[in-house]
């Protein structure tokens, strides 16, 4: 049957949010002649929406819902309301990502054989491996047209790159080059090139960014097999009395509630809110929330170890022009035990324009020594560090015990403590950094903490054992046979890399799983 | 400079550039709270302060955010927010209200002058740092820093170019023009 689709229709589909794990997702199934319902917590905006400017676009498409946080990680500190920065709205956090479409390394898939046992961590091997996710990876590099791969040029080398490959060179470092990005480099897909604007994360105005905003989404309507229904923020799942999901309940525009049937669910909001509606979806068959036997959902909270490093030069070096994440650096990348830490981590390109800097190089910061790093903002370049963030139990998404949002469902607290591996990482990686510039005349370097987490992980994890998991090496429930987690949030481990390339990958690979479980009717 | 005290009910606020639309606007806006700039250039209706405790909030902002090339306005315009902060919650308004006789009384204490006819920056940045952990501080500092580096006027003193999509972005203009490594 054709979309639109009503609400008593329990032959859909469901899938919760339409970012890089929900909207490939939907074109996957749709395209495959599953009937899908997208139901979208934001609204739907337009390319013709976005503009070249920070604030506003920050506003316009962040999720901005009250969170509240704990542990000693820095972002409690110096974000305490917004410890992360995803956005709502149709495309979710696939409207305001930088684009980098890295692979994991095959070592990340065994984190727990490579690495070892570690004290305080929660680290485990997925129960895939690369060569089985490779073919997957190979897909979505060419749904998303990702540069360097199926003979897409890379993009080109910026001012701020420039600045890296000569600080890269004279560091000694050898694997620095241009990263993948799913950013065209020329026209491809109906979609422009990049035209080096800058404001890769207030929304491509171009469209030469991957977005499932103006790609898969509307690839997925185009099959008739799917509707998008925007403003729909889902509060529960629910379960018939054999365990099975049937339908879920959401909040539409006017705030009145919802409920649509459904064949199956697939979750895919978030490393934050899907856990928190699992959690909120308790019942009397399932009181401690849905499959959630093993008490692991919200778990394993994972974001990156980060910081960035931003160093002043004589001469210009105008950073923020051209695509802000075009080039990196690998050396530091594959596990090393003998620099005192396990995983490895990225060196990529950053640039922060001057009211987004202004606000984030230095939370609380004011007087000479701040304002005068950016007196010299044309003279800046700069980088990210981002590496293998370890799982801990004790990170872990849970349910505020009395904060309510608008809907009257329990906020979420984000609570994660640093590593001493992720602490001695982030110390490695500020050390390069700042040699890496000094090495090629940096007059001044300035360390940068985390920011607001955009990289989310990990909180409904793989596992082989309904023990130790949520879901199975299809991202399958291992209680509910017909509930799916389809982000960020079923990473066994963070791996190194951005998570979207994995999320995409791990989408179509799901989705296939799941055409093939319904041609054998067991699903 | 001229000062004009009392209360203003109208819930706009006007900014007015140009001697004579500032001279109009004391006129217009007999009762007011006005900041002006030099020479009466310019100024910037209040709804929330006097503008004796405008004025030191400015010259604490520019103390908090120092960029000496800019000019006073900017600084001003950053005020805006805390106004209408200060107009939109009581509390808010009687805990900065509270903050500015506060730091105030220490400078009066410090070095018997008013925090605002202090010359010597060390000792308001003394004074300052003294009061870094308090919401007054942290309210002004959180409320006003984006609303002043978010000015485009003031951009080009930085050397940031704003917007670039409207002008096709750098492909053509320099994405890559760095020419000394």
């Amino acid at each position: 049957m054709p979309a639109p689709y009503a609400l008593n229709d329990s032959s859909v589909v469901v899938i919760i949010g339409s970012g890089a794990g929900g909207g490939t997702l939907a074109n996957e199934l749709a395209g495959r002649g599953v009937d899908v319902v997208v139901l979208e917590a934001g609204g739907r905006l337009t390319a013709a929406d976005f503009r070249n400017d920070d604030i506003a676009m920050f506003g316009l498409f962040s999720w901005l819902d009250e969170r509240t946080t704990s542990g000693n990680w820095s972002v409690a500190r110096t974000s305490p309301g917004l410890p992360v920065w995803i956005c709502k709205g149709v495309g979710g956090t696939t409207l305001h990502w930088a684009g980098c479409a890295l692979r994991f390394q095959p070592h990340e898939f065994k984190a727990l054989t490579r690495y070892g046992e570690i004290s305080g961590t929660s680290t485990m091997d997925w129960p895939l491996d690369y060569d089985e996710l490779a073919p997957w990876y190979d897909r979505a590099e060419d749904k998303m047209g990702v540069t360097g791969t199926h003979g897409i040029p890379h993009l080109p080398v910026n001012n701020n790159g420039k600045v890296m490959y000569a600080g890269a060179k004279a560091l000694g470092y050898t694997q620095v080059g241009q990263t993948r990005m799913a950013i065209n480099s020329e026209p491809r897909a109906g979609r422009p090139g990049c035209q080096q604007s800058g404001f890769c994360t207030q929304g491509c105005t171009f469209s030469a960014k991957w977005s499932t905003l103006y790609t898969e989404i509307p690839a997925a309507e185009k099959t008739g097999r799917c509707e998008i229904r925007p403003n729909s923020h889902v509060l529960k799942i629910e379960h018939d009395d054999r365990g099975r999901v049937s339908g879920v309940i959401y909040g539409d525009a006017e705030g009145n509630e919802q409920r649509q049937r459904a064949r199956a669910v697939c979750l895919a909001a978030n490393s934050i809110e899907s856990p928190r509606l699992l959690l909120n979806s308790a019942s009397s068959m399932f009181p401690d929330g849905l499959a959630n036997s093993s008490g692991q959902v919200g778990r394993n909270y994972t974001r990156h170890v980060s910081g960035s490093v931003f160093a002043v030069f004589d001469k210009p070096v105008r950073m923020y022009r051209g695509t802000t994440q075009s080039t990196f650096i690998q050396d530091e990348v594959a596990h090393d035990a003998s620099r005192g830490f396990a995983g490895g981590y990225l060196m990529e390109l950053i640039s922060l324009n001057l009211p987004a800097l202004a606000s984030n190089y230095a939370p609380g910061g004011w007087g000479r020594e701040y304002s005068s790093l950016l007196d010299s903002y044309d003279h800046l370049a700069g980088l990210w560090i981002v590496g293998e963030d370890l799982s801990s139990e004790t990170n872990a998404v849970t349910l505020h015990p009395e904060r309510r949002d608008g809907f009257g469902l329990p906020i979420a607290n984000i609570h994660s403590d640093d590593h001493p591996n992720d602490l001695a990482m982030q110390e490695h990686g500020y050390r390069q950094a700042e040699a890496l510039y000094r090495a090629i005349g940096a007059t001044r370097t300035v360390r940068v903490p985390p920011y607001p987490a955009s990289h989310n992980m990990g909180t409904n994890r793989m596992s082989v054992s309904a023990s130790d998991g949520v879901v199975d090496r299809f991202g399958r429930s291992h209680d509910i046979e017909n509930l799916f987690i389809s982000d960020g949030s079923q990473f066994t481990t963070s791996g190194a890399e951005n998570p979207t390339l994995t999320i995409v990958a791990l989408a179509i690979r799901q989705a296939d799983h799941i055409v093939q479980s319904m041609s054998r009717r067991e699903l | 400079m001229s000062r004009v005290g009392a209360t203003v009910s109208d819930s706009r606020r006007r900014f007015l550039r140009g001697t004579a639309a500032a001279a109009a606007a004391l006129a217009a806006l007999e009762g007011s709270r006005l900041i002006l700039g030099p020479g009466n250039a310019w100024a910037i209706e209040m709804r929330s302060f006097s503008s004796e405790q405008a004025e030191t909030l400015l010259r604490l902002l520019r103390d908090v955010f120092p960029h000496d090339y800019l000019a006073d306005v900017f600084y001003a315009n950053a005020l805006a927010p805390l106004d209408d902060a200060a107009v939109g919650s009581d509390k808010t308004r009687t805990m900065l209200a509270a903050g500015i006789a506060d730091l105030d009384s220490r400078s009066v204490a410090a070095a018997g002058r008013s925090f605002f006819e202090l010359a010597s920056e060390a000792t308001r940045i003394e004074l300052v740092r003294a009061i870094q952990g308090t919401a007054f501080f942290t309210t002004v500092h959180g409320t006003c820093q984006i609303p002043f580096y978010n000015q485009a006027d003031l951009w080009p003193a930085f050397g940031f170019e704003g917007p670039s999509s409207p002008f096709g972005g750098y492909l053509n203009r320099g994405f890559n023009d760095l020419d000394w490594i």
